[in-house]
């Protein structure tokens, strides 16, 4: 079954151009219910009070909580652990694959990327859209 | 007992006072010492100068505090060109063509082909900083020449302190050339247990 379009999906990032980047691609997928946080703690606070978000995109540089560890807190809690979570961050060294994926995340995107890999990853952990 | 405070400058000048007094009495049992003091205000000399000289030339400023204001303009210079690229491109999108003109098309192209300039000014920016860094480079290794032996091995290998796993993540962009595609990314990612 195709996901539905109303999908709440968090995005995460310090930079606010960022943000708008993925707000603005999301929108192009038809994806518009979207909430964003620039900390990884604004992201856990938001998620802890409503946790119907069906997807996260974080970026992983950011202080002082990273996006790796914003992932493990996810993934240490029993009401969020289930949500997907996309890294999309210019780290590319093996290093980092290898620890978002012992970590759980469930794809990554390296920077700079384009609208197709967006989907692409989108579509491989939520399904066909 | 606490040593009380010394200034280098007061250090200096005892020293060489010292060494004036010894040259007086013109012994020759005392040359061996007065070779040791002297080179050791020769480096003092030397020291103070190196570390002087990372200022710049009006006296009022660091390279440091400098380099990062410079950084920090490029930072907000960089935020401010993309959101107007943005903005004019989220403005083309809204253009209905049968009902705007060809001016309004133009008006958003002209925004960006203007705030793409921004790159000029950061490019400049970067140069100075880069210009300041290679300076400031170039006096850590005098002064680690003229400390000499350990202490400029040391300073010249010096990878700071260990760092923890998370730390040693946080490598930010990768040079063009080392950085991994998406594709080898993809890769290691089926691959990664």
């Amino acid at each position: 079954m195709a996901v539905s379009k109303t999908l709440p999906i968090m995005i995460v990032d310090d930079y606010s151009t960022m943000l708008r980047i993925l707000r603005n691609l999301l929108g192009q997928l038809d994806f518009n219910n979207v909430v964003d946080a620039s900390s990884g703690d604004e992201a856990l606070q938001k998620l802890l009070v409503s946790s119907d978000i069906g997807l996260i995109i974080s970026d992983w540089n950011m202080q002082p909580m990273t996006g790796l560890e914003l992932l493990k807190a996810v993934r240490a809690n029993a009401k969020l652990k289930h949500i997907p979570f996309i890294m999309v961050t210019a780290e590319s060294k093996t290093d980092n694959v290898v620890a978002a994926k012992q970590a759980g995340v469930s794809n990554y995107i390296v920077k700079p990327f384009n609208a197709e890999t967006l989907k692409s990853k989108m579509a491989s952990v939520l399904g066909p859209f | 007992m606490s040593s009380p405070d010394i200034h280098i400058d007061d250090a200096q000048n005892y020293l060489q006072k010292v060494v004036t007094k010894l040259r007086a009495q013109n012994r020759a049992d005392t040359e061996p010492l007065l070779a040791i003091l002297e080179h050791i205000a020769q480096y003092i000399q030397v020291t103070k100068r190196e570390i002087s000289s990372l200022r710049v030339a009006d006296g009022n400023e660091s390279f440091f505090a400098t380099a990062s204001d410079e950084l920090g303009e490029v930072v907000a210079e960089s935020a401010n060109a993309t959101n107007e690229i943005m903005s004019a491109a989220e403005a083309i999108e809204r253009l209905d063509p049968a009902q705007e003109g060809r001016d309004a098309l133009n008006n958003a192209v002209t925004r960006i082909y203007l705030a793409c300039g921004f790159q000029d000014i950061t490019g400049q920016r970067i140069a100075k900083v880069i210009r300041t860094l290679k300076s400031v480079e170039a006096k850590i290794a005098a002064l680690a020449t003229a400390c000499g032996g350990e202490v400029e091995q040391r300073m010249m290998g010096a990878s700071g302190p260990p760092q923890d796993e998370e730390s040693r993540l946080l490598n930010g962009p990768q040079l063009r050339g080392q950085a991994q595609s998406q594709d080898d990314i993809d890769k290691l990612f089926e691959s990664a247990n």
